[in-house]
């Protein structure tokens, strides 16, 4: 039998805000889209049973196109039974009332699916410390459990203790809240396995990296799990050191050199090193020249300009004096370096100075 | 530096002429004309060369200016010692353009190039304008100001012009005006601030759709769950009322039943002994039409009384006997025989008339003429046909012009025919044929008269002039033919083949008609003869009939006779068959009788009216069996219907009127869909947050950039202000400090307290206020210039100081100055070099 584990969908969330409009309605428009391809992956997979551990949508209160949009996705794939179980941001959301959609509640529910009992609880104030005693599981059954929350080594609200689910019969337990895949053991013996799927696209700077689902292969009662990356788009924040380059352009081979840049993909790239003062529109021109190698790049900045004060020493004229001026300053260290650049740049009579 | 000597070939007065000079203090203090200007400008010429002549230059140039008028090489050479080294600059100049001039330098005697093009550039490190501002002082007023070059002299700028301050200050604040002006208006923090505002009244609109949708949101819900109840309660009272009305139609079987039942008892009350089955009623009914067809039968005897006079009528006609086939036969021979006499004698007596006899009796209708009129015609005929040949002979001459003579015969006479044809149509109406023979024969006149004056109007227009003998036989064939036609015109015999051809055609017709008139008169002896035996014939025939009392037509006559034998014999073999059937249907009659009899007996019913009391019986019977079945079968369906429809307890509650419920529901239907569109608007506008809010990020990071930009651009603008005054203070103080110096030696002189402050800017100070140096007079301006220079000089050289060169520069100066300025430059000869030159003893040092 397989069954697909995914969580964090949130359906309607909102969009970083450093993508520009168009990226963003783009990014909105792969939640849904990547949903509706993974229940069709399952589909083509012969996979029955897909787990959703929690925050399917984004707030209680979703709109309503989201809601329509997921019922309808499982209404329309009767054979697929949905294992829906509410995170921290829609546990006081619509449950649905489609025959295919299990739900949960805040008291632990079991189903018993072809021979595998899966069994979740949704977390509360009430139920959070108390949920780990009140779990019941059959030593000989394969046991699924959905929770929705961080691991932490001690117990609490949106809080997991691994330690107080070992021993608990648990071989496969399907996590959600952490938006990125992490895995581990769950009991020091060789049963149990506890994963968090990561959400199916990131949906900025701060959720980068692959993302996708876990897919179990269930057989004879043992679990295997592996990971499926299945984002639409990718998202990458990486920093490139571009020590050295004399202009923009030297700057985005670089960038190129050191990243296997993919069209589909979302970037963030930190420009890091020692550039020379006259090196300049490092992120406009950058972000210019790596615009058709990827859906979209953002260019960070982070060079030190480098000015060889030492040079301006013993300069008795007024660009020594400048510079000595400005060093003598209050400004940050990065300030004193702009200024200089555009003064020195003023003073060698060059026009477009920044 | 000093100047050891020189030697001018040729420079404006000056020629051939060297001078030399002293270490220290130089004077030359000649009359007007010596020279002394000339011997500075050569000087500077050496150094600097002399401009190129420029016909549009408003300054009159030196190079003209000092170009010997009588000709000989412009120019000569300088001898100084610098840095331990003997220099010999070589200048020889063009008239006009400095392509031609030649320079070569020594050093210790040997060409060198160390100094390059610019010499005195190279030496002082000033241009020429510079040079004459500092070691160059003429008696020119002259301003006490420094030049870039001067500045960068002091402050040694080694770049040069590149360091131009003002240039780059205006770059900056260039770019600085790009992010802000000092009017807000179309610059980068203006447009982004602007932005931003428009985003943020975006993003406010947006989040208020987006806080409004909870409300929304919640009265869907609402609605929906009325929709539901509203829904439930409508299939609740669907359910009801369909139930109810299963329940009356099953009630409507069982009135049916009951009013089946009563029909029944009401109509068995009418039988006290019994109801026959039907199929004794339809017996009994079969009994009663049989007996009703044997007495019909019986009273409808086959041989009526009608057959009898027939039959009587028929016995009496044949008293005489039948008569036998043969007999008929012959008579049928004797009525054809009469039949084909008859035929053969109306075929001669001449049947149908063909067309030509008609038309021959019509022509000849007035009758013939006779044999002498003919024969009179015939010969002019004759006479006509010699008269035209003999005509036809003689040779034609010229045309003329005949016309006209007879056309009032041909009038008179068309008028005529006319005449006829009305009175033709007149005599129409009174006897027909005569009136269309007369209307015919007046056409055929007024044609035949059109036609020969036609014809007569051609032949004279070809008429010629003829001779006399030609002419007389014309005349004669008119004539002749006039004759003709008179005579053949009234049986209309005309045309244009000529009166020869016309004639023969009436001669032929004559012939024709007569022989047809002969033929007629030999038929009709031969028809008398047929006559007389058809009438035997038809006698015999007639008088066969006769016997039997027939009349009419032959053929009638047999046809009758014929029908009337058969009838005859018909007739008496039915009398003969009818006298044995009667006892029959009697015996019949009595035996279906007593059936019916018992029949009434055993339900007590009249022998009265039975047929009429059988048939209602028969419509009880059947009425019954079919309510019976009827209510069998209703009974059966009310039945299966209860099972089908599973009516089991009949529910409370009556049928509930579902329009006020479905439009209620309808109503909430639209309203809930009008919400749903909202809410989808609404939600396409929330969901644009995320961009607005992106967008506002993205314009807020730019404002803060341009804002950062801008300030960094605000501080490198003040950093660059701040170094200049930094170099301003460490270079110009010294310089300032000199001139203090300088002038505190003159200050009691000049009786005044003088400052100078960065920008080279001299003041003094008079009742407590700082004044320009504008107020000081010429000769104090020329010590505070003079003091400048030399503060100048100081600074910009400080290493071996160059030598300076005074045009009589103190021309202005009073004799107390000028002993003060004397002191000074004895003392100062010290130090450097000087060369004065001066035009006045008073001035003379």
């Amino acid at each position: 039998m397989k069954i697909i584990h995914c969580a964090d969908i949130h359906l309607g969330s909102k969009i970083d805000n450093s993508f520009p409009r168009e990226i963003s309605a783009r990014r909105k428009e792969a939640v849904r889209n990547t949903f509706k391809r993974l229940v069709s992956y399952a589909q083509s997979r012969g996979v029955k049973i897909i787990l959703l551990s929690g925050d399917v949508f984004d707030g209680d209160n979703p709109f309503k196109k989201d809601k329509d949009f997921f019922f309808s996705v499982v209404a329309n794939n009767p054979d697929i039974d949905f294992f829906y179980l509410r995170g921290n941001h829609d546990l006081n959301g619509e449950r649905g009332e489609c025959q295919n959609l299990k739900t949960f509640s805040d008291s632990w529910t079991k189903y018993e699916v072809g021979g595998v009992t899966i069994c979740g609880i949704e977390m509360t104030g009430e139920n959070c410390t108390s949920l780990y005693s009140t779990l019941s599981l059959e030593k000989s059954g394969c046991n699924i459990v959905m929770l929705h929350g961080q691991t932490a080594t001690s117990a609490g609200r949106d809080k997991i203790n691994l330690s107080k689910l070992k021993d608990k019969n648990i071989d496969y337990l399907a996590l959600g809240h952490v938006h990125e895949y992490k895995s581990g053991a769950l009991d020091s013996r060789s049963r149990g396995e506890w994963a968090y799927s990561g959400c199916l696209e990131g949906r900025g700077f701060d959720e980068t990296g692959e993302k996708g689902f876990i897919e179990l292969d269930i057989e004879n009662g043992k679990i295997a799990s592996r990971f499926i990356p299945f984002a639409e788009n990718v998202i990458y924040e990486k920093p490139v050191d571009i020590t050295g380059v004399k202009d923009a352009y030297a700057a985005s081979l670089k960038v190129k050199e050191e990243l296997a840049l993919d069209k589909k993909n979302v970037y963030r790239i930190l420009l890091t090193g020692e550039v020379d003062y006259t090196v300049d529109d490092l992120v406009s021109d950058v972000e210019k020249y790596l615009s058709n190698d990827c859906l979209f790049v953002r260019v960070k900045d982070k060079t030190r300009k480098k000015i060889d004060v030492r040079a301006y020493d013993g300069d008795t004229s007024l660009k020594g004096e400048f510079v000595r001026t400005v060093y003598a300053s209050d400004f940050s260290e990065e300030d004193k370096a702009k200024i200089i650049s555009y003064g020195l740049k003023a003073l060698s009579g060059a026009r477009g100075i920044e | 530096m000093k100047l050891l000597s020189c030697y001018i070939e040729n420079y404006g007065k000056i020629k051939k002429q060297d001078f030399a000079f002293d270490k220290n203090l130089t004077a030359f203090c000649e009359s007007n004309g010596f020279g002394k200007t000339t011997l500075a400008s050569f000087i500077k010429a050496m150094f600097y060369g002399l401009e190129p002549y420029r016909s549009n230059s408003k300054d009159f140039c030196e190079r003209l200016h000092f170009c010997p008028f009588d000709g000989g090489k412009f120019g000569g050479n300088l001898t100084f010692e610098a840095g331990g080294k003997v220099f010999k600059i070589e200048r020889f100049f063009g008239e006009k353009s400095d392509t031609q001039d030649e320079c070569t330098v020594y050093a210790d005697g040997k060409k060198t190039t160390e100094f390059g093009a610019d010499i005195g550039k190279a030496i002082f490190g000033i241009d020429s304008k510079s040079f004459e501002r500092t070691v160059f002082i003429s008696s020119d007023e002259i301003e006490i100001s420094s030049t870039s070059s001067i500045n960068a002299k002091l402050n040694n700028f080694i770049d040069g012009d590149e360091q131009n301050l003002e240039n780059a200050l205006k770059i900056l604040e260039a770019s600085r005006k790009e992010y802000k002006k000092s009017r807000a208006g179309n610059d980068a923090i203006s447009v982004k601030k602007s932005e931003i505002e428009n985003l943020n009244y975006a993003i406010t609109n947006a989040r208020n759709v987006q806080a409004a949708l909870e409300a929304k949101y919640a009265k869907h819900s609402a609605n929906r769950e009325k929709i539901a109840l509203l829904e439930k309660r409508a299939d609740e009272a669907g359910t009801l009322n369909l139930v109810l009305k299963d329940w009356e139609r099953y009630d409507g079987f069982c009135q049916d039943i009951e009013r089946g039942g009563a029909q029944i008892k009401e109509i068995e009350s009418g039988y006290n002994f019994g109801i026959p089955t039907l199929e004794e009623v339809e017996k009994i009914s079969a009994r009663l039409e049989k007996e009703a067809t044997l007495k019909a039968q019986l009273s409808q005897r086959a041989f009526d009384e009608g057959d009898e006079a027939k039959l009587s009528r028929l016995s009496e006609k044949f008293s005489g006997g039948v008569p036998d086939e043969d007999g008929i036969k012959r008579i049928e021979g004797e009525m054809q025989t009469a039949a084909a006499l008859d035929a053969e004698i109306s075929l001669s007596s001449g049947g149908e008339l063909t067309e030509k006899q008609i038309k021959l009796r019509r022509i000849f209708a007035a009758g013939t003429p006779d044999e002498k009129e003919l024969e009179a015609v015939r010969k002019k005929v004759e006479e006509y046909k010699e008269a035209e040949r003999d005509y036809n002979l003689l040779p034609a001459a010229a045309p003329r012009n005949n016309i006209g003579k007879s056309a009032k015969l041909y009038l008179i006479f068309a008028i005529a025919s006319a005449l006829v044809l009305a009175a033709g149509i007149g005599l129409i109406f009174v006897n027909t044929l005569a009136g269309i023979i007369v209307a015919v024969a007046g056409a055929v006149c007024l044609l035949v008269d059109g036609f020969l004056y036609l014809n007569k109007k051609m032949a004279k227009a070809s008429v010629q002039t003829d001779s006399p003998e030609r002419s007389r036989l014309y005349e004669k064939i008119n004539r002749l033919s006039d004759g003709v036609k008179a005579f053949l015109l009234p049986y209309g015999y005309f045309s244009t083949n000529g009166i020869v051809f016309d004639f023969l055609t009436f001669e032929e017709d004559l012939k024709t008609f007569n022989e047809m008139i002969t033929a007629e008169k030999t038929s009709g002896e031969r028809l008398a003869k047929k006559t007389a035996q058809r009438n035997a014939a038809e006698q015999t025939v007639k008088d066969f009939f006769s016997a039997y009392g027939y009349t009419g037509s032959f053929l009638s006559c047999l046809s009758t006779l014929r029908g009337d034998i058969a009838a005859y014999e018909t007739l008496l073999d039915r009398k003969r068959k009818s006298a044995q059937n009667s006892d029959e249907i009697e015996d019949k009659i009595r035996e279906n009788g007593a059936i019916i009899s018992a029949f009434c007996k055993s339900y007590h019913l009249s022998g009265e009216g039975l047929r009429e009391r059988i048939k209602e019986i028969a419509d009880d019977v059947k009425t019954l069996k079919d309510l019976r079945e009827n209510v069998a079968k209703t009974r059966e369906r009310a039945e299966q219907f209860k099972t089908a429809q599973k009516l089991t307890e009949r529910p409370k509650g009556e049928v509930v009127g579902l329009e006020e419920l479905n439009a209620e529901l309808n109503a909430l239907r639209d309203e809930t869909n009008r919400l749903h569109m909202e809410i989808c608007a609404d939600e396409s506008q929330a969901e644009k947050l995320d961009g607005l809010l992106a967008d506002k990020s993205a314009a807020e990071e730019a404002l803060e950039e341009y804002n950062k930009k801008y300030a960094l651009l605000t501080a490198c603008i003040d950093c660059l202000n701040a170094a200049e005054e930094n170099l301003k203070e460490k270079y110009v103080k010294p310089v300032r400090d000199k001139f203090i110096d300088y002038s505190a030696l003159l200050e009691k002189a000049l009786g005044e307290k003088i400052t100078m402050n960065r920008d080279f800017e001299i003041s003094f100070e008079r009742s407590g206020k700082e004044r320009s140096e504008k107020h000081f007079s010429a000769g104090q301006r020329a010590i505070c210039a003079f003091c400048f220079r030399l503060a100048l000089i100081w600074n910009m050289y400080e290493g071996e100081k160059p030598f300076l060169i005074l045009d009589d520069p103190f021309v202005n100066l009073d004799g107390q100055h000028l002993e003060r300025v004397k002191e000074l430059l004895q003392e100062l000869s010290k130090k450097m070099q000087i060369i004065y030159f001066s035009c006045h003893d008073s001035r003379a040092m």
